[in-house]
């Protein structure tokens, strides 16, 4: 508790210092977690929209009398749960989501739209593409759509996002190090006189040291609150405004904030690295 | 108590500041360590809490060769000792109160343990009034007693006093020589260093002069 008191003192005390350290972090570590939020979401929205959701569409002179024995033959090729959309269906929910743009169908009829079954994958097995194979063969299938080619094409997005996330990483890595390091520096100056005394008068190396470690820590802590905080108000207003506005026409309803397990992780590193850097400092500049 | 046999100190390896100082202090004695500026009383009372190590010799604190003591050793030698330094040193941010307690808290005693000595103390040196004021808004007596007041909260086993009444006048220093005397009741051995002839004058003690480097 001592040492706890001391740190925050020391933060107080140097308190532009500290803040200033503390908005570095906070807004390294916000641009990170931006980027972790879309990777996170394009992985949630590739597993659910292409990874799992299948179109196979039918030739246009199937027998509708047959629906349930095409469903039959479907699902046992296929862990899934196919659900059949008439021409008529399909034709209506193209239009509806046309919107001002139905005008667009005028003197069209549903015949312009094959019916088709939507199937939803319980699980995703290993040889899926000579699964879809077998199916595209079937005498009542016109053709498929996976959504292969957009989830490729996606997923290049996802591995050029992953590759910035790491680059982000490590930038961040050495700005929290950096900063915390000479926060850290110049507090030792600042108390050099009383470090001097506390040493006349027996304090352990322990003692004098450990202040300065918790307030790395401290800050560390302080910087990723922060940046959490921020970041659940952009997602809030990205959820409240972008996601109404222009992404829920492609089934979009929402975007998830970043699971708890990345949250601690940011916590853990802010401490790990708020630690070292201090200790780096202390080792470097605490002569004692 | 304090033992101290043929110690030598040199700053530069060449000229030497102390020459084979030859001395013993009794427990609960106290003592003068007289001589003019520049003698080497300072450097001689920073060796007995090892702020200097010296060049040569041995010094024997409670029988243990203090000259051999690891670094990691040093604060729980420099706990039983209470040093007055000749600027006080006292930490400009912090109050009174704050200044005393450091040399509790590095005991990790309890906070009441810690509030009531340091009240104690201050009441004992007259500061009581003065427990939330920095140093700076002290007088140079106040000062002086508030390094006097850190220095004997923990009731050491042994006082260093450095000029402790320099600069102060004849009422104060009679204040501050009575608390030194008080604590040297209590069983606190103590060692003053001065050049204040009219000290050693009024209050019969042993007296170690230092000349040339030479204690006599």
């Amino acid at each position: 508790m001592y040492f706890f008191r001391k740190a925050l003192n020391n933060i107080v005390r140097n308190f532009s210092v500290n803040l200033f350290t503390i908005l570095i972090i906070s807004t390294s570590l916000m641009i990170f977690n931006l980027f972790l939020l879309t990777y996170h979401n394009i992985d949630i929205i590739l597993d659910k929209q292409y990874q799992h959701h299948i179109f196979l569409y039918l030739e246009p002179d199937f027998d509708e009398n047959d629906i349930s024995k095409y469903e039959l033959e479907i699902t046992k090729k296929l862990p899934s749960t196919a659900v059949f959309v008439s021409q008529k269906e399909a034709f209506n929910s193209f239009k509806l989501s046309l919107k001002n743009d139905a005008s667009l169908l005028e003197g069209l009829d549903e015949s312009v739209i094959p019916a088709y079954f939507d199937i939803s994958l319980k699980s995703t097995p290993s040889n899926l593409d000579s699964i879809l194979k077998e199916l595209d063969d079937l005498y009542f299938v016109s053709n498929i759509d996976s959504g292969k080619e957009v989830y490729q094409k996606i997923e290049k997005i996802v591995t050029i996002l992953f590759s910035i996330l790491t680059y982000i990483a490590v930038l961040i890595m050495i700005a929290t190090f950096f900063a915390i390091y000479m926060t850290i520096k110049l507090t030792i100056y600042s108390r050099k006189e009383e470090i001097e005394i506390l040493e006349l008068v027996g304090a352990t190396r322990f003692f004098i040291k450990m202040p300065f470690h918790i307030e790395g820590v401290l800050q560390g802590i302080l910087g990723v609150s922060l940046a959490m905080f921020m970041l659940y108000l952009t997602h809030i207003t990205i959820t409240d405004t972008f996601v109404k506005n222009l992404l829920s026409p492609f089934g979009i309803t929402t975007i998830s904030f970043i699971p708890l397990k990345y949250t601690l992780f940011n916590y853990l590193f802010s401490i790990i690295f708020g630690f070292l850097a201090s200790m780096f400092a202390v080792n470097r500049f605490l002569k004692i | 108590m304090i033992q101290l046999f043929h110690v030598f100190k040199s700053y530069d390896g060449e000229n030497m500041v102390l020459k084979d100082i030859n001395m013993i202090v009794e427990k609960g004695e106290f003592v003068f360590l007289t001589g003019v500026s520049g003698a080497g009383k300072t450097t001689l009372l920073k060796m007995l809490f090892l702020e200097e190590k010296p060049s040569r010799g041995q010094i024997l604190i409670h029988n243990k060769n203090i000259s051999r003591l690891s670094s990691n050793s040093i604060p729980f030698l420099r706990r039983n000792i209470g040093v007055v330094f000749q600027d006080f040193k006292l930490i400009e941010y912090r109050t009174v109160f704050e200044n005393i307690a450091i040399t509790l808290e590095i005991l990790d005693l309890p906070r009441k343990v810690i509030n009531q000595k340091v009240i104690n103390i201050l009441k004992l040196v007259g500061l009581e009034h003065r427990k939330n004021h920095l140093p700076k808004k002290l007088s140079g007596g106040e000062q002086q007693r508030v390094a006097i007041a850190r220095a004997l909260v923990n009731d050491p086993a042994i006082l260093l006093a450095d000029e402790p009444t320099g600069n102060l006048d004849p009422q104060i220093t009679i204040e501050i020589m009575k608390l030194f005397e008080k604590a040297n009741n209590n069983g606190t051995t103590i060692l003053i260093a001065t050049h204040d002839s009219s000290l050693m004058e009024r209050y019969k003690k042993r007296v170690l002069h230092i000349e040339d480097g030479r204690v006599f």
